[in-house]
């Protein structure tokens, strides 16, 4: 196992942790086919140790193996193997299931034939109400990873698929301060990578280095923070995230700020009703280079800008608030 | 394998005809193999003739079902649990969650 690296341990959780995952979203890992090992990659993030939870649709037990269909109601199912060799506690344990048991199976992906789980830990989850909380770890889970996407590289690769995982994300947030810095001056002007790598140079700035794990040489490599390949990676995943736009194509940046958003959403605040959705079209139409804002970002400056209002806004529905009534306590102390 | 759809009983009458579904509910009446499960205002009847064993079936139950929707609405249990004691908000809660998210993963 990769655990031999205190690098990978250090800066990537998601290789040596149990990663909670529905069934549908495991048939996406990406995998490398020129490694060896079980590796794949998930929102950018290598896994390799897999836990799903559902209910037995079968099991089918041989001389040497159980093998038991899970299903989580997410759209597949998974053939899960049970090694009575490998790992006999837990196949002996797996002999005893029958339709209908609600299990947490964690294991390794392994694909040859078909694509299945090699299981390690088998648990019968027998409270009722055991499922649906793992279904809400899956949903946070999922969406924390997909917040904090890793990009993937492919380099000198002939099979066309992911051997390099970057997170960028701890390296984007020092960055970003950095950049308020630098635009506070002027802020409509923007900034080019060389002006920022001038920047941080002349004040004696730091950014922390960008792990890169390569699953083809399954070792650690580290790339300096400051340096051109680093910023440019971050300014992709702060463009993503909608804390940066593009003011020119590729060239110059510009950070987003509130007031961009707010300008908008002002003159609707009258008729009592702001959706974020309108918001992002009027941004988008005011100026090309919001194109690549997201609309949770737009969300966000909307429910800050809110939260100072005089007024009362509640978020009825998602990216949509409305103003609320005030209830006016009257004063019963008699004058 | 075909995967099984999660829903509410309210959206069993939406699925179409061989569809396999799960669903909660809790027995309203049990007739001759027939078991009419309800939730909130909503009923569907189930056939319990391809489930084995003894089942012991008591009226307001909750019940957990896994079962395959025929072209006459009924559904055709392949698996039932009893779910006695699930936090139902809860798990309506996430349910609703959980399908809300589904559509919009599932766009990519």
């Amino acid at each position: 196992m990769l655990g031999e690296d205190e690098g990978i341990n250090k800066h990537c959780t998601t290789l040596t942790k149990w990663n909670p995952m529905f069934i549908n979203d495991v048939y996406s890992i990406v995998f490398n086919n020129s490694t060896i090992q079980s590796i794949g990659f998930w929102f950018g993030h290598p896994i390799c140790w897999i836990q799903i939870v559902g209910y037995v649709v079968s099991l089918d037990v041989y001389e040497e193996k159980c093998i038991c269909i899970v299903d989580d109601c997410s759209g597949q199912s998974l053939r899960t193997v049970f090694s009575l060799q490998e790992r006999r506690s837990e196949a002996q344990k797996a002999k005893g299931l029958y339709p209908g048991t609600i299990v947490r199976i964690g294991g390794k992906i392994q694909r040859s034939r078909s694509f299945q789980l090699v299981a390690y830990k088998l648990e019968l989850l027998e409270d009722p109400n055991a499922e649906w909380k793992e279904w809400l770890q899956r949903i946070h889970y999922r969406k924390n990873l997909q917040r904090t996407q890793s990009s993937l590289k492919y380099v000198n690769n002939k099979y066309g698929v992911p051997c390099k995982s970057i997170n960028s994300s701890k390296h984007a947030k020092v960055l970003l301060s950095h950049l308020r810095r630098l635009c506070k001056a002027n802020p409509e002007a923007g900034f080019t990578i060389e002006e920022v790598l001038g920047f941080l140079k002349i004040h004696y700035l730091e950014l922390p280095s960008i792990p890169i794990i390569d699953v083809e040489s399954q070792r650690m490599e580290m790339l300096h923070g400051i340096d051109e390949e680093a910023i440019r990676l971050s300014l992709l995943s702060l463009v993503q995230h909608g804390r940066v736009v593009y003011k020119k194509p590729h060239n110059v940046y510009r950070l987003l700020y509130s007031k961009d958003v707010i300008r908008f959403v002002m003159p609707m605040m009258p008729s009592g009703r702001l959706e974020a959705h309108r918001v992002l079209d009027l941004l988008r139409q005011g100026n090309a280079m919001f194109q690549t804002v997201p609309i949770y970002a737009v969300a966000k400056h909307i429910r800050k800008f809110l939260r100072c209002a005089r007024s009362t806004w509640d978020e009825i529905e998602k990216y949509v608030w409305e103003l609320q009534n005030h209830n006016y306590v009257f004063s019963t102390k008699l004058v | 394998m075909d995967g099984t759809r999660l829903v509410f009983l309210k959206q069993v009458q939406n699925s179409p005809a061989g569809q396999k579904v799960r669903f909660l509910g809790y027995v309203q009446s049990y007739d001759n193999g027939i078991l009419r499960l309800q939730d909130e205002s909503s009923i569907v009847e189930c056939d319990l003739a391809a489930v084995l064993g003894n089942l012991k079936i008591q009226i307001r139950e909750w019940l957990d079902i896994v079962g395959r929707k025929c072209s006459d609405g009924k559904i055709d249990v392949l698996l039932v649990r009893s779910v006695v004691g699930m936090d139902l908000p809860k798990y309506r809660k996430t349910l609703q969650w959980r399908q809300e998210l589904e559509s919009e993963w599932n766009r990519f």
